[in-house]
């Protein structure tokens, strides 16, 4: 294999999952885990594309977002049908039963590939049918539909038994009970909205995390060049739950995401963003240009603010404390993956993975470069050997501490840097990147030159779908992969013990390569 | 069991090709389906792709520099930037806002495809933020008002701050963080900016119609607010709204730079300084934050060309 001419899943051989044959590729881990139950992994980032043709296969429920409503919200796609049917049902104008045949033939198109029942509705459906006057009927078809998205109940979610899910999580009296009222507030129902879900246009963080855990070739055409690749994850059997979170100064609607994503009991539990360490900000030098209530409270004057405003820094502080003892209950129960972060710093890791205790319990990942070195911009431990790594990108830096040139850009073929070692340097960088996918159309890390997002299918628009991806993202999504696929090999218990020691060690046993990079 | 994964091969561009075991050679066509009307051709003709080999990007997840290139949108941001250091209807000097008469006019224009049902025709007009505080709640957060009042009688420096603000079309604030100096740079990262206060604007009109909270020296004549009262209701504040609104875009947009999560810190900033200035309730502020999260899906469907077109400011 030449350095310029990579095998496209280069990240799986490298990892020693797949292996080259004679005729083709053999992976002993995958036929061992398309016989076992598929294993779900509950992504909490910014939100992927649902219809992405490698991805909607292994998708086991909507999407929800806890940007719009911190409770969680989901985006209703039969939204024309629907407003028609609203519309109809409010003016007594139109035909019932030609429109609620249409809502259905849309609900349908978008369950089925998630693998959703949608029996109940079927049957309203045949009521509007069968009724003289369909008028009631179709209301009880609009009032089913306006309940949750089909095949989304909260029960079904896994919030029926959230009280004893709680208490098994031997939280703190005064944890519990506020995790008790916030599961209670989104055990009402998400919020449904109306509008094509923005993670569709903007989630490329997202989509491109997914891939790596589960993406698979598309049912249809899977072999043919220029329709979607047949694109593998590491776990091409598994299912995949997505959770959009906003990335901003709250912690609630992490919270509330995750507290989702332990009820559905996935027992893989990714989170490779980063989380707002309001303690820390709390703690910076006082600016008078900068401060506000998130960062600061006026002990003499404490301001009168209503229960639900978040700007807060007191509301704030009981949020990061909750947070951190809801991961570390998590993390016994379920394995949590955390990036390491890409500060580039070989001495700490980024919030909330350097959270007290939480490296010991959870799976912290750090990227290291197809070379083995730690990348670049890759954050360690004080101790590395606590974290798990993973192969990534690497990024070109100059500074005293690491010098990695890239020889193809400006700095490697036109500059000298006084007496940094240009040929120890440019040999360090490592180009390669992992492929992953990206959000359909013209949005996204790939674009397009198509005006919105369009149907694959017309096969002309294939290079939007991938695009090369690193960071600790993409290491920590890898390993959530893995861990997932482990488990439905029957590799690793479906409980932790606790840190990465134990799934390197699994990982050792089935011929995988765990490199630990030298300090 | 053997996988029949193909032999494509990747470069370290991100081309992709077919690799030494395939049988044949892949050729495509790509159509120019775009228009010449079309207000994003030019961004969208840079994306045309290469005949024989299929191009990924290199992922921008690393990203945490602006590239310096500006080709894209250019000519369309340049006619907007016109518009940029105020916007319409609204009076720098004395920071009053004057109605602003076409909104009504085309929310009428939109409305007239629903005549039958108007109340349901505008959704993100109905989106259920909650109530303001009532009055007692009210009277705690005046006393907070009279604190800061006097807070900020001897502080010049947040003076020249709030009055810098007090058109809310300064995006100063937004670009700092952002690490733009000059929009002229990012003319279609400005452009969007610009749209998002603009529109934002005007949606928060609606709602402080809505909830016709009193301004409040209007609730407590005691008080003597910095700045004069604008020509609208008090909930939502829309300078808390807007600055949120254009927090939540760019976080969406590049969820993974640190810089957009800043951008919530500076649009609460802005929000507080309406209070110290005597205008608004801190509930006004914590209600426009709110509104912004809830409106986020409409505004950012809406902006979503401009919002790519600003991504593309911002490479690898």
């Amino acid at each position: 294999m030449s350095e310029r001419d990579v095998f496209y899943l280069w990240h799986l051989e490298h990892l020693g999952l797949i292996t080259r044959t004679a005729n083709g590729w053999s992976a002993p881990l995958w036929d061992d885990a398309s016989c076992g139950d598929a294993v779900t992994v509950a992504i909490i980032d910014s939100g992927l594309d649902p219809r992405h043709p490698n991805l909607e296969a292994a998708l086991v429920a909507p999407q929800i977002d806890f940007g719009p409503q911190i409770t969680g919200a989901v985006y209703r796609s039969a939204g024309s049908s629907v407003s028609a049917l609203r519309q109809a049902l409010a003016t007594s104008q139109g035909d019932l039963k030609e429109i609620v045949q249409r809502v259905l033939a849309e609900v349908r198109a978008h369950t089925v590939r998630a693998g959703l029942d949608i029996e109940n509705l079927s049957l309203l459906h045949d009521a509007v049918q069968a009724a003289g006057n369909p008028a009631s009927a179709a209301q009880a078809f609009l009032e089913a539909l306006s309940v949750q998205p089909p095949g989304l109940s909260m029960a079904d979610a896994g919030f029926g038994d959230a009280a004893a899910k709680i208490a098994d999580l031997d939280l703190g009296a005064d944890h519990s009970a506020t995790i008790t009222a916030m599961a209670g507030q989104m055990a009402r129902g998400y919020a449904q909205i109306d509008m094509p879900d923005p993670a569709a246009f903007f989630g490329a963080h997202g989509t491109a995390c997914a891939g790596l855990v589960g993406g698979r070739p598309p049912h249809d055409r899977p072999h043919e060049f220029f329709s979607a690749l047949p694109y593998y994850g590491v776990n091409p059997f598994c299912q995949i739950a997505s959770y959009a979170t906003p990335y901003s100064h709250e912690i609630k609607p992490v919270i509330n995401a995750l507290l989702a994503a332990y009820f559905s009991e996935a027992p893989v539990i990714l989170m490779p963003r980063g989380l707002p360490d309001v303690a820390a900000r709390a703690e910076l030098p006082p600016s008078v240009r900068r401060q506000t209530r998130i960062e600061t409270c006026n002990s003499a004057h404490p301001e009168t603010l209503v229960d639900d405003d978040q700007a807060n820094l007191v509301g704030l502080r009981r949020d990061q404390e909750l947070i951190e003892a809801l991961l570390l209950a998590i993390a016994k129960r379920r394995y949590v993956v955390l990036a390491a972060g890409n500060e580039g710093r070989g001495d700490m890791l980024a919030y909330p993975a350097s959270a007290a205790g939480l490296v010991d319990s959870a799976i912290v990942v750090a990227a290291v470069t197809r070379d083995g070195l730690r990348a670049s911009y890759s954050n360690g431990a004080p101790a590395p050997a606590t974290l798990l790594h993973m192969v990534s990108d690497d990024a070109e830096v100059l500074h005293r501490d690491d010098q990695r040139i890239d020889a193809g850009s400006f700095n490697g073929s036109d500059y000298q840097f006084g007496d940094v070692d240009m040929a120890a340097s440019t040999a360090k960088y490592v180009p390669w990147a992992p492929l992953s996918l990206d959000v359909r159309g013209p949005y996204g890390f790939a674009a397009s030159s198509h005006r919105d997002v369009p149907d694959y299918e017309d096969g002309v628009d294939i290079a939007s779908l991938y695009t090369l991806f690193g960071g600790t993202s993409a290491a920590a999504s890898q390993a959530a992969g893995l861990l997932s696929l482990l488990i439905q090999a029957g590799k690793l218990p479906i409980t932790p013990a606790g840190g990465a020691e134990p799934v390197i060690t699994a990982m050792q046993a089935e011929g995988l390569r765990h490199v630990r990079p030298l300090p | 069991m053997t996988y029949d994964i193909p032999e494509f091969r990747l470069t370290a561009k991100g081309d992709l090709f077919m690799g030494e075991r395939a049988s044949h050679t892949a050729a495509a066509s790509i159509p120019d389906d775009t228009s010449p009307d079309d207000t994003a051709a030019p961004a969208l003709r840079s994306f045309q792709l290469q005949a024989t080999a299929v191009q990924i990007s290199n992922g921008a997840a690393l990203s945490r520099s602006r590239s310096r290139s500006r080709s894209r949108s250019r000519s369309r941001s340049r006619s907007r930037s016109t518009t940029f250091v105020q916007a319409p209807g609204t009076d720098t000097e004395g920071g009053v806002t004057l109605g602003n008469a076409i909104w009504e006019e085309l929310r009428e224009l939109t409305l007239s495809r629903f005549p039958f049902d108007r109340p349901g025709a505008l959704p993100w007009e109905n989106l259920p933020l909650p109530l303001p505080p009532g009055p007692e709640h009210t009277q705690k957060e005046v006393l907070d008002l009279l604190y800061k009042e006097a807070a900020l009688a001897s502080d010049p420096l947040r003076q020249a701050e709030i009055v810098d603000q007090v058109s809310s079309a300064r995006y100063s604030e937004i670009l700092h963080p952002l690490g733009i100096t000059d929009p002229a740079n990012a003319p279609a990262t400005a452009a969007l900016i610009d749209t998002v206060l603009n529109m934002t604007e005007r949606v928060g009109y609606v709602y402080k119609r809505k909830f016709g909270r009193a301004r409040p020296n209007q609730v407590a004549t005691h008080l003597r607010p910095f700045l004069g009262n604008p020509a609208h209701e008090s909930y939502p504040s829309n300078h808390s709204f807007q600055m949120f609104s254009v927090a939540e875009v760019m976080t969406r947009l590049m969820p993974e730079l640190p810089a957009t999560v800043e951008l919530f810190h500076v649009a609460q900033r802005v929000a507080e300084n309406r209070e110290m200035a005597g205008i608004h309730y801190a509930s006004d502020s914590m209600a426009g934050r709110e509104l912004a999260r809830m409106f986020a899906p409409y505004l950012i469907y809406a902006c979503r060309r401009l919002m790519r077109d600003a991504l593309s400011e911002w490479g690898a």
